[in-house]
């Protein structure tokens, strides 16, 4: 399992549901316009990427999108 | 305390029938307001600002969760949604993790492929509608918008929602709230739970490319949803899906037909059809308040101390029709494009079949008025009554003459 994962929200796909920010506030907030906004590009360790890839799951509108980053490849 | 009290009493006949000089004077008087809701009599809170509803549904302070947080007075009213049912169980009164998990399985069969297929039979069921609407003896609206929601949910689940007006009599038992004796309001949640089991049952021996079996094959990792778990998810769809989106449908033409203005400017301008079924969401909703929040501590929200256990209502229909948030909040404007309503909820809890609920929206209601651009109510807009339905604002009927007087 990688231990770091790219995080990323399409912002055209977001439909500013606000789940992402209430589920994991340390990873999301929205922006003024209630978008969804990854705090950090970058997340790190199992407990945090699962975090990610619950918000991931629960997303309406499947715009949050989680990548590992294999050891070895450049971050 | 105040003993000025709103112009209606909240949630008894004449509320439903207008809430919203209510909401107005909720927002302006008392926007978090103490009140005894009248079912079971208890003490309860109702939240009706924009800002204080949004904060609401996102705050980690409150849960959805009557077992674990709600006051023994309202465990004791047998408030809870489905108690003693697998009703009970339904993913609006979970909070995480639980929540997360149901919510992840259940939106993963909720794929863009999926909701994609949803597009062609509901223009047909739409058209369908509308031929036999122009057909009917006594066209009525309140008919065309129930058909629409029960035979896509039944398409998309993978059954001939045969049954559909004893489910939405359920339902209205379920959620009526002057019930008619202690046991209805269970066995209506019983019949509900029943009808999605039969129909896991069913698909169980005869799997199809339908979201019922999409729901039963859903994995992540390991887990996937247990028999309870999917009775109660189709059961939430099921309620979730129909009368909420009937009432959007329905209610949506009645504006528009009192706003002939707004009935042009949707027939003549495809292009705005976006725009418009999200002010169509924050106008009339569908929905009229969210469920029951309980405060997990001792807390102070928007000023007001909330014991622990305090059942708190959202009004999302009063926060979408708040002028701190909206200009002009109480004219419908299918141009409006900003800012964003509640209409479909915010938080853990957002709709989970928001793009199924736009989707119905923007091909019903433009496909009638394009199909009978002089449409007339048949009967004086001021007969026309709601039913006594806390969750969604529920027209009884809409009588028209679907090509006007002439
Ligand atoms: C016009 C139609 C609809 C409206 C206005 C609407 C509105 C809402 C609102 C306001 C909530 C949040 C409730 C709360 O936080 O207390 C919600 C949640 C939900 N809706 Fe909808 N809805 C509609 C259609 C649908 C449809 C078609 C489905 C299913 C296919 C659906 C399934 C759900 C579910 C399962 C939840 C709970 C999600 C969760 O707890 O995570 N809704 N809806
Ligand atoms: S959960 Fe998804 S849809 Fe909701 S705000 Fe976050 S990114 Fe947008």
């Amino acid at each position: 399992m990688a231990e770091r994962a790219r995080l990323a929200v399409d912002q055209r796909a977001c439909v500013a549901s606000g789940l992402c920010a209430t589920l994991a506030p340390a990873l999301f907030r929205l922006t003024g316009d209630g978008v969804g906004e990854p705090r950090s590009a970058l997340v790190t360790g199992a407990a945090e990427i699962e975090s990610a890839e619950d918000v991931a799951g629960c997303c309406p509108s499947g715009a949050v999108l989680v990548t590992p980053v294999l050891d070895g490849a450049e971050g | 305390m105040t003993t000025a009290a709103p112009p209606t009493a909240l949630f008894g006949y004449d509320f439903y029938q207008n809430p919203f000089p209510a909401y107005e004077w909720l927002r302006e008087n008392s926007p978090v307001h103490e009140f005894a809701f009248p079912v079971g009599n208890i003490r309860t809170w109702i939240v009706s600002r924009f800002d204080d509803v949004h904060q609401l549904l996102g705050d980690p302070r409150f849960s959805s969760n009557p077992p674990s947080w709600a006051s023994q007075e309202f465990m004791d009213a047998k408030m809870m949604v489905g108690s003693g049912t697998a009703v009970e169980r339904i993913i609006t009164m979970l909070d995480p993790p639980d929540h997360t998990r149901i919510r992840k399985l259940a939106m993963s069969a909720f794929t863009p492929r999926r909701v994609a297929q949803w597009h062609e039979p509901t223009h047909a069921i739409v058209e369908a509608a509308l031929d036999r609407l122009e057909r009917h003896e006594r066209p009525d609206v309140v008919d065309y918008a129930g058909v629409i929601p029960a035979e896509v949910m039944g398409k998309i689940l993978g059954f001939p929602l045969d049954r559909y007006n004893d489910m939405l009599h359920a339902i209205e038992r379920a959620f009526h709230t002057d019930p008619e004796d202690e046991d209805a309001t269970r066995k209506a949640f019983e019949e509900i739970a029943e009808y999605g089991r039969v129909l896991i049952a069913q698909k169980r021996q005869e799997p199809a490319d339908d979201l019922t079996t999409a729901l039963i094959q859903a994995r992540d990792g390991d887990d996937r949803l247990n028999e309870d778990e999917l009775v109660a998810m189709l059961a939430v769809l099921i309620m979730a899906g129909l009368d909420t989106t009937r009432n959007l449908i329905a209610t949506t033409v009645l504006s528009l037909l009192e706003r002939r203005d707004q009935w042009e400017l949707l027939r003549t301008r495809p292009d705005l059809v976006d725009s418009a079924v999200e002010e169509f969401l924050r106008f009339n909703g569908g929905v009229a308040v969210g469920f029951f929040r309980f405060a997990k501590e001792d807390l102070e929200f928007g000023g007001v101390a909330l014991p622990k256990g305090a059942p708190v209502i959202p009004a999302v229909a009063s926060a979408n029709r708040d002028p701190r948030r909206f200009a002009d909040p109480d004219r419908l404007d299918i141009t409006r494009t900003v800012p964003r309503h509640v209409g479909l909820g915010f938080g853990l809890h957002n709709c989970l079949g928001a793009a199924l609920a736009r989707l119905e929206a923007s091909v019903a209601i433009p496909a009638i008025v394009r199909r009978f651009p002089k449409m007339t109510p048949a009967v004086p807009v001021d007969e026309l009554r709601y039913d006594e339905m806390w969750l969604v604002r529920s027209l009884t009927s809409l009588p028209v003459r679907p090509h006007g007087d002439g």
